[in-house]
């Protein structure tokens, strides 16, 4: 009897429990294929919204009138709304889906709008809520949307809580019009070339880049990282051999000019790239694949005896089992054997490439046996299967050493890799369905930009070597999928131009790739990842055109 | 003397004809079997998996969330009493038990009610959330169900189907002169 009383209770209190989730998730939902219920359209100057005026339905409004001289008229559609259930901060913050919703405020018989892109603009879609050293990323900022609210209903944030209501809108740009792309080879060309252009004018005339760039208010942070500015020259050098664009060219040159004269240093008796005491092998790794760019597309030939220089430096790094000692101490001219996440891959390809340049077999070497240093698990580790590191640089040194130096087994581990990149990828999110095929970070938040965009550039390496090792078609197509649908995903955010009406600077930041579809952040290696896998995809296709023998890839 | 054989206790046992059925003391002073001790004992380990469970994860949160704090640290708590109680005073292990049982599934009942409800939630707002969100959910779901509701709920439906639980005869005391034991 008492059993059957638990279980009674137990019945109860799941279908209670069923039901008021059932209930709840009912009456917050939205329908974002709806008709559209009204229009919201804005003017906005150097990114500050001018005015605003609502429509009913979709008619035009002010939208057919001319655009002034840096004016910009933006449209969003409100196809639902739903109740917002509280003000608390974690309640209202977790209201509302990044880049698709916004807010309508009532106060005092006054109605606001905090559109998509006043959120943008407000970059509230970015500000995690922190709960001492937890940072937690929720829809909005919950402080900065209700401020600006608060301010356009000329109230205080407090009167406006206590006071006011707040509605969830459904919202879709009609202007400028959200556009749906395909990896083709013309825009994967403009995509491509604009991620290069960004770099280009990114490069001071002193040859140091402007490193990380706020797209919303042009602000620029202070850090630098050499890296990076490699990294950045490297994809800027391959952008301009490929368009041969004299502006391209000049930028090229300055970045690689300020490598060399600012940065390549004395480490014992190689060079090396440092700016310290403490030299990283990835700097140099990287420093090597610019030279080797900017040399063999012969923008500055007589940079050739560098990369000698810096070949030697990687490779008198390397230990016997393949592996890198990763840093260099300039001070006691010693090698220090740390290994950081990264730098084996990047020396492996670095050397690869050198190769082609140096025609030095001990490049070749070294590269193959990093590389098979890099995919040697032990037989009973079951979970590099599942745990994988950022393996770009290593399939891409597959690709480079696959002519010379087939590497079956990296050919499968970067083959598998992708598989998991893209089982794992973002597919089917009801509110975001422009996010599919990219790298996901979280089942609730915008992904970055250049997680996907390093996968990419792998997954082209990766399909280059697939097709010339005769990998099953079915594999082959499964890996080509993954990337037109990656690359899509990287297109369609690029900023060509992207939400210029918020933006202080658009011409400059025009190609930029942001940090997310929400946060116009550019730092220069995301053009670079994402500007590296759409140009050397674009060749793969540029070179299924060309006559049977021609070289593929980039 | 002869030897018991091992695994069995000696038993006091208190003979009860029916005629004399309700002067017969409520609790049958025999000692538990060895089979069902070894269950008690079972659950009350059973029970100290969750407790360190729920104790780590207190400990490892980085804010301390007063309502958090004194509902995870009061179940921590009580779950690792219980099973103390079950382990050194048998005379309590089945009231322990179904003591931990209740809370254990007090806390995974809570725990479900806000994952669902947060679930409910995330998917009001965000509509379907993609496979990557519903794998995920899956996962804590699956993690968090057998442990913290199947669990106690298999514990409770031991404890009802033995009731009443049965007293060691060593702290039942002899009959009264009167033959009734002591209330």
């Amino acid at each position: 009897m008492r059993q059957l009383g638990v279980a009674r209770l137990c019945a109860l209190f799941a279908l209670v429990l069923l039901g008021a989730s059932l209930g709840l998730e009912h009456y917050l939902r939205v329908d974002r294929q709806g008709a559209v219920k009204r229009t919201i359209i804005s003017s906005w100057v150097a990114g500050q919204r001018r005015s605003r005026v609502v429509v009913d339905g979709d008619a035009p409004g002010p939208l057919g009138d001319e655009p002034g001289r840096a004016r910009f008229v933006g449209a969003e559609d409100v196809l639902d709304e739903g109740p917002v259930l509280s003000t608390h901060p974690i309640l209202f913050g977790a209201s509302f889906v990044p880049g698709r919703d916004g807010v309508e405020a009532h106060y005092d018989g006054r109605v606001a709008y905090a559109t998509v892109d006043d959120l943008l603009a407000l970059q509230a879609y970015n500000h995690p809520v922190e709960l001492g050293p937890i940072r937690l990323q929720l829809g909005v900022d919950p402080d900065v949307v209700l401020d600006a609210l608060a301010r356009e209903l000329r109230t205080t944030r407090e009167e406006l809580v206590e006071s006011g209501t707040f509605r969830r809108l459904a919202l879709r740009h009609r202007y400028p019009p959200e556009v749906t792309l395909s990896a083709t080879e013309d825009m994967l060309r403009a995509a491509a070339v604009g991620a290069g252009g960004y770099l280009a004018r990114a490069v001071r005339a002193d040859g140091m880049y402007r490193y990380e760039v706020n797209g919303i208010d042009d602000h620029e942070t202070d850090d630098y990282n050499w890296p990076r500015h490699c990294g950045a020259t490297w994809y800027l050098a391959e952008t301009a051999n490929y368009t041969r664009d004299p502006v391209l060219l000049a930028a090229a040159t300055r970045a690689a000019r300020r490598l060399v004269d600012g940065a390549v240093a004395a480490c014992g008796e190689h060079r090396c790239v440092a700016v310290g005491d403490r030299a990283d092998l990835g700097s140099s790794a990287l420093g090597l694949l610019a030279l080797v760019e900017i040399v063999e597309g012969g923008i500055v030939p007589e940079l050739m005896p560098v990369v000698r220089e810096l070949a030697a430096f990687l490779r008198s790094q390397q230990r016997p089992d393949g592996e890198f000692k990763h840093f260099y101490d300039r001070r006691t001219n010693t090698p220090i054997d740390e290994q950081s996440l990264y730098y084996t891959g990047e020396a492996a390809f670095a050397l690869a490439r050198a190769e082609r340049l140096t025609h030095d077999r001990r490049d070749l070497d070294a590269a193959s046996r990093a590389l098979a240093h890099l995919v040697d698990y032990p037989f009973w580790y079951f979970g590099w299967h599942y745990f994988w590191g950022a393996e770009h640089w290593t399939c891409h040194a597959l690709g480079a050493l696959w002519e010379k130096a087939p590497n079956r087994k990296a050919l499968d581990f970067c083959m598998q890799w992708q598989e998991a990149v893209r089982t794992t990828a973002i597919w089917d999110r009801e509110a975001n369905p422009e996010y599919d095929g990219a790298t996901s970070a979280g089942p609730f938040v915008p992904p970055a930009l250049v997680g996907t965009a390093t996968r990419m550039e792998a997954a082209v390496s990766t399909l280059i070597v697939a097709r010339l090792a005769g990998v099953p078609a079915k594999e082959v197509d499964a890996l080509e999928f993954g990337i037109e649908k990656g690359l899509a995903f990287l297109m369609r955010f690029q900023l060509l131009p992207g939400p210029e009406q918020v933006m202080k600077a658009p011409r400059f930041m025009r190609g930029g790739i942001p940090n997310t579809p929400t946060d116009l952040t550019v730092r220069i290696d995301n053009p670079q990842h994402a500007g590296t896998a759409l140009l050397h995809y674009l060749k793969v296709l540029e070179a299924r055109r060309k006559p049977a023998g021609a070289r593929s890839g980039p | 003397m002869t030897s018991k054989p091992r695994g069995t206790t000696q038993v006091s046992a208190v003979a009860c004809s029916p005629g004399t059925a309700a002067r017969c003391p409520l609790t049958v002073p025999s000692r538990p079997e060895a089979s069902e001790r070894r269950k008690e004992i079972a659950f009350a380990v059973g029970n100290l998996i969750p407790a360190t469970v729920l104790g780590a994860g207190l400990v490892a949160l980085p804010v301390r969330y007063w309502p958090t704090d004194i509902v995870v640290g009061g179940a921590t708590l009580v779950l690792a009493g219980a099973s103390s109680l079950v382990i050194g005073r048998p005379a309590l292990a089945r009231r322990a038990l179904l003591v931990g049982a209740r809370v254990l599934l007090g806390v995974g009942v809570l725990l479900v009610t806000v994952a669902l409800l947060s679930l409910a939630f995330l998917a009001g707002i965000h509509g379907d959330f993609g496979r990557g969100g519903v794998t995920l959910m899956l996962l804590v779901t699956l993690l968090v169900l057998p442990y913290a509701v199947v669990y106690p709920l298999v514990e409770l439906w031991w404890l009802a189907s033995r009731a009443p639980a049965p007293v060691p005869a060593a702290t039942v005391a002899s009959p009264s002169p009167d033959g009734e034991s002591p209330a």
